[in-house]
């Protein structure tokens, strides 16, 4: 075991023994695991500076781990390749790009074949992601003929990196299941249809005016001719312009958690974050999950651009949010060792006097993300029939991806002449999962009087019902009415914990005040993701309000566990009876006073 | 106060090619172009190996900030392949082995 692998999650399942093949790097010999990606392996052995630019010898590491920047480019048995969606094989000589690869030796002439192989089908779905999918589960079921394309070499598209328990609807969307879950079954649906195709490890790389689409199947190039496309080939993440933003050490937020979530490699031990949309605030909980610091997390934005319940998650745990900063650069030699933020004022400039500085070993960067939709646009532009959803479409959740992919499915059935309607209340039902995380309007307090019950700290508008749904005394409902609402506790309580432990923003605690005559305690029960080894039952440990604000200490009485949680623990606090309702979480990482603004070197000058 | 802004020099807007924001604002203010491809041609800039995926955006946003409406501006041009398809997927079965 290297020290760079994450070796227990609370999460994800960790193989004990998993099957090591041994290749090189720079003609050093390595272990990876099997058929894991080289950039994923190298990272695992510690090393992130692949090779330098053959322009101005910078040094290059990751940025995108999704096969889309290039920037991870190394020789691989004298080819180049990009590390990160190229398998490692046994005894693969791997090495750095430094300035130009030689040509080959070898100079025989090479024979083309003079027959391309042509597939012939009804849909081309590019892209086995949520809304690919979904899709093509909805297209079989209908008995269409349709080929699912996706790049890499398992399907799930980013489902794969998800850990957490989705939001949504749990009739439409499983909501309350954890992303990664939901990835495995929606490809046994689509895998269970007769007329639905399967192809890994094969990207579309170009449509042609004749309306064919080339493939790269699996190493061998194939024409596909469909009577339609869809593409839905998800998003890729955006950059952010920056002194030291080329660093090795600062890559994507979505780069970090397929290095995490799906590779189990333990990247860094001490990060921040740029950027507090969904995508920065949820890695920042992931990367605490892995056993990884969060130094901290910044937002141009006066508020986050992300759920609410996402922000404060991480603020229970003792991240601090920086609003309203902008980062300043990045520096390091050669590779991440510090970040500098500055307040922005309302134009986004940085603030003089402002500078915070943070030593960190890798920075994030979760600035958004951008439709993958070349392929749209050209097909459009050549005059296919071509359809977009997911993310191709439109920059969503991946529960409106799968919805989308099903509406979508159904337009596809139109056009090709079957009979097909799109009912109405799917199309509310979609514009509820896509719409943006709505005002924060407070929630709704518990009733009085109860000795046992949930305090539910939902206080956003935001698509999502499983506590609705859980409830085993039907008490808890949605006044509002519809997906969008804020659940409200009506009924009566059996302490059954069911809604704490589905609520997939951890809004959900449990207040039980019936086991103390004397009053003076009171159990509270909260989720908990973290890894096992922070908290032990017996310890006395810091709480926080739900917002990260400090209550007091609280003695943990049990953790539970079981099949029926979802993984997720279930930690019962004994706390103050007076601060039974204040408190919703407990505090893993002491707040750090940021070092004064650094001075290592002079501040650039204005030109 | 403001901080003083990051020379620009040091920010790098295409990663594979290395062009930085300097670069390129030197040449739009110098040539006056509205087109994407005429970057291309002149820096590089979106020519390396990813295809302009990760500097596409950077570099709308410098039109932007140059004060340019991102509607007048010519957009790259995309030709097939759109990510790299090694010579190999070509060959007969056997050819070249696996150096190509």
């Amino acid at each position: 075991m290297t020290p760079n692998r994450v070796e227990r999650h609370p999460i994800l399942e960790v193989p004990q023994h998993p099957e090591m093949v041994k290749f090189s790097f720079d003609g050093r010999e390595l272990e990876a695991r099997r058929s894991e990606v080289i950039s994923s392996a190298l990272f695992a052995n510690g090393i992130q500076v692949f090779g330098y630019h053959r322009r101005d010898g910078s040094p290059q590491g990751i940025f995108c781990a999704n096969g889309q920047c290039a920037q991870c480019l190394v020789l691989a048995d004298g080819l180049p390749v990009k590390a990160c969606i190229t398998p490692v094989r046994p005894g693969m000589d791997v090495r750095p790009l430094e300035g130009l690869p030689e040509l080959l030796a070898d100079d025989a002439p090479l024979h083309l074949r003079r027959e391309i192989p042509q597939v012939e089908t009804d849909v081309l779905v590019v892209g086995g992601g949520p809304a690919g999918l979904t899709a093509a589960a909805e297209l079989g079921e209908h008995g269409v003929k349709c080929i699912v394309c996706d790049d890499k070499q398992e399907l799930g598209g980013k489902l794969s990196l998800q850990t957490h328990n989705f939001f949504g609807s749990v009739d439409d969307c499983y909501a309350g299941v954890r992303g990664n879950d939901i990835g495995k079954v929606l490809e046994q649906h689509a895998r269970a249809q007769r007329s639905v195709e399967l192809w890994t490890s094969s990207p579309v790389v170009g449509v042609f005016q004749d309306g064919i689409v080339g493939v790269d199947r699996q190493g061998r190039f194939t024409v596909v001719r469909p009577r339609c496309m869809l593409v839905a080939a998800g998003a890729r993440e955006k950059a952010l312009a920056f002194p030291g933003a080329d660093l090795p050490g600062v890559y994507g937020a979505g780069a970090f958690q397929t290095l995490v979530n799906r590779d189990l490699v333990k990247p860094s031990e001490r990060l921040f974050i740029i950027g507090g949309g969904n995508v920065g605030l949820i890695v920042a909980y992931q990367a605490l999950q892995a056993g990884i610091d969060v130094v901290g997390l910044a937002e141009a934005m006066p508020e986050v651009g992300g759920y609410k319940v996402h922000k404060d998650k991480i603020l229970r745990l003792g991240v601090p949010v920086y609003t309203s900063h902008t980062v300043l650069r990045v520096e390091g030699a050669g590779r991440v060792e510090r970040i500098v933020i500055a307040r922005a004022d309302e134009k986004f400039r940085p603030v003089a006097g402002t500078e915070l500085s943070f030593e960190v070993d890798t920075v994030l960067v979760a600035v958004g993300l951008s439709s993958v939709n070349e392929l749209y646009e050209e097909g459009r532009r050549l005059g296919m029939k071509v359809f977009s959803a997911g993310d191709a479409h439109e920059i969503a959740e991946a529960s409106a991806a799968m919805f989308s992919g099903k509406i979508v499915a159904r337009e596809i059935l139109k056009e090709l002449g079957q009979p097909a309607e799109i009912p109405a209340d799917w199309l509310t039902i979609q514009s509820m999962l896509r719409s943006h995380p709505g005002p924060v309007l407070g929630y709704y307090p518990p009733p009085p009087d109860m000795a046992v019950y949930p305090i539910i700290r939902c206080a956003q508008e935001i698509p999502c019902n499983p506590c609705t749904d859980v409830c085993i005394t039907d008490g808890i409902v949605i006044p509002e009415g519809n997906l969008l609402g804020r659940p409200k506790l009506v009924g009566d309580c059996v302490g059954c914990l069911k809604c704490v432990a589905i609520c997939p923003g951890l809004a959900i605690s449990l207040v039980d005040r019936r086991h103390d005559p004397t009053r003076t305690v009171a159990r509270v029960t909260v989720p908990w993701e973290m890894p096992e080894e922070l908290v032990r039952v017996g310890d006395v440990v810091p709480t926080t309000g739900f917002e990260g604000e400090p209550v007091g200490t609280g003695k943990v009485f049990r953790i539970l566990s079981g099949k029926s949680l979802n993984r997720r623990r279930l930690m019962v606090l004994e706390v103050p009876y007076a601060d039974a309702e204040k408190v919703a979480g407990v505090r893993i990482r002491a707040p750090e006073t940021p070092s004064a603004p650094w001075r290592s070197r002079p501040p650039p000058t204005a030109r | 106060m403001e901080v003083a802004p990051a020379a620009d020099s040091e920010v790098i807007i295409c990663r594979c090619e290395r062009v930085t924001k300097e670069m390129i604002e030197e040449y739009l203010r110098g040539s006056g172009s509205r087109d994407f491809n005429a970057i291309k041609a002149a820096l590089r800039t979106g020519m390396g190996p990813c295809g302009g995926k990760t500097c596409a955006e950077l570099t709308l946003r410098l039109f932007r900030e140059l004060g340019v409406d991102p509607k007048t501006v010519t957009p790259p041009v995309h030709r097939p392949f759109t990510q790299e398809v090694p010579m190999k997927a070509f060959l007969v079965e056997g050819n070249g082995g696996s150096s190509v």
